[in-house]
């Protein structure tokens, strides 16, 4: 069928993730394709974002994925199991990590620039002293829901420079509810026959960019979702890849979709507030 | 570069770990091929066996003085067929990151040419449910011709 379909535990989390790592890796002076990054935890998530950093230009050969089992690598012994039963895993068991360590979270961590886990639950599930043994000012992005790895403070204490998670109630939230709508307005103004990798790309670039490089602080590396003008520069950036693509059954210049995505987004936000105004829907509930 | 060369006593321990990975890929296909617990020790056994036998013939494949790969073929005699001597693949196994890059199809050839020295006919036993090998044979110009059935509960 050509329609658009999206994963969100996958394509979401790992465009919001590109898009906090593409800041961070700014702020800390380092380049995507001589980073070493450790992925630790191999599910939906963090499957998808070893893909689309690949497509992004990171060095796979560098890269070491962590599961339940440790340090993958091509000599696992797990690696014919994961030919027959998830072959996402098994390929990137022959891409990554070439130099073959074995082990687990602290073999992995040492000398990385850059840890992005979504693992599970924490805290307790990292160790300050295995963030300590990272390379100098390391980026650390701590995903898992409703409490990260480690405390994000715990990690700061531990010398990493910029700090990642999960939760609105901490800075740097990377949240796939950040590229989601602009992507759906996106490929439906178009009207995309697929969502490709590059179009997914193309939106954690343009949700990095949105940040303008003064403005950019190792507490603030990803837009939040009060900054409603992000979905639209995220939404312009998607349809424009579709159309050079040949994906869009209505190709749209960057341009034009700016201009269309602000007006259906404007006009949208506007009903919503003044149903609130009227008290016809509540307002949203605060937070804290 | 990956060598090919016919394997040694040398080569027990990393034949024993590349047989265990081989019946452990098996036991994945198919559970009727349940591996056993002693599985490391039967291994032994069995190349100590056939690295003495003159109607065996295991063969490394070595990348930087490292196996990474292997063929066990036998010699038999068809009682009843022509022609007579066959050269039998029973094991064949190659480390993940050598596949897909042509080298089990030239470490099949290499082996074959030994086989051809003695037996007339080449033949290759695998589980039946492995789609990889039968797609690697096939692809090879082998066809099946004998089946080995087994009922799933006596």
């Amino acid at each position: 069928m050509s329609i658009p379909v999206w994963h969100d535990d996958q394509l979401g989390t790992a465009a919001a993730t590109l898009a906090g790592l593409f800041n961070a890796l700014k702020i800390t002076g380092r380049k995507l394709n001589r980073s070493r990054i450790v992925l630790l935890g191999a599910g939906a998530a963090n499957i998808a974002t070893a893909r689309l950093l690949e497509k992004a230009g990171a060095d796979m050969s560098k890269m070491i994925l962590v599961d339940t089992r440790g340090i993958l690598h091509a000599e696992r012994e797990d690696m014919d199991e994961l030919m027959l039963k998830n072959p996402w895993k098994y390929e990137l068991g022959l891409k990554t990590n070439r130099e073959k360590r074995s082990g687990d979270i602290p073999e992995a961590l040492r000398d990385a620039d850059v840890l992005i886990a979504a693992s599970r639950p924490g805290p307790g599930v990292l160790k300050k002293e295995w963030i300590k043994s990272m390379a100098e000012n390391p980026v650390v992005f701590l995903l898992a829901n409703p409490v990260p790895e480690m405390w994000p403070w715990e990690a700061k204490e531990a010398g990493a420079a910029v700090v990642a998670t999960g939760r609105s109630d901490f800075p740097n939230q990377v949240n796939n509810s950040l590229v989601f709508p602009a992507v759906f307005r996106g490929v439906l103004d178009i009207r995309a026959k697929t969502i490709t990798d590059t179009m997914v790309l193309h939106a954690a670039w343009a949700l990095a960019n949105y940040v303008p490089e003064e403005k950019l602080t190792p507490d603030y590396i990803i837009p939040t979702m009060q900054e409603w003008e992000v979905y639209v520069h995220v939404a312009a950036a998607v349809a424009e890849k579709a159309s050079e693509e040949g994906v869009a059954r209505r190709p749209m210049t960057y341009e034009e979709e700016l201009v269309n995505a602000r007006n259906v987004i404007e006009r949208a936000r506007k009903v919503l507030i003044s149903l609130m105004d009227l008290k016809l829907i509540k307002p949203f509930p605060q937070v804290d | 570069m990956v060598e090919f060369r016919k394997a040694t006593e040398k080569d027990l321990q990393s034949l024993v770990e590349l047989n265990v990975r081989l019946k452990r890929l098996n036991e994945e296909f198919d559970p009727l091929l349940r591996v056993r617990a002693d599985i490391a020790e039967r291994s032994r056994e069995y190349f100590v066996e056939a690295l003495r036998s003159p109607n065996s013939l295991v063969v490394v494949a070595e990348d930087n003085g490292k196996v990474v790969g292997f063929i066990k073929a036998d010699i038999r005699e068809r009682t009843f067929y022509e022609p007579r001597m066959e050269g039998s693949i029973v094991e064949f196994y190659l480390l993940p990151e050598y596949r897909r890059r042509g080298v089990g199809a030239n470490l099949l050839d290499y082996t074959v040419k030994l086989l051809k020295e003695k037996a007339e006919i080449i033949t290759a036993e695998f589980p039946t449910l492995n789609e990889i090998a039968v797609e690697f044979y096939t692809k090879l110009g082998f066809r099946g011709i004998i089946s080995v059935y087994a009922r799933e509960s006596p």
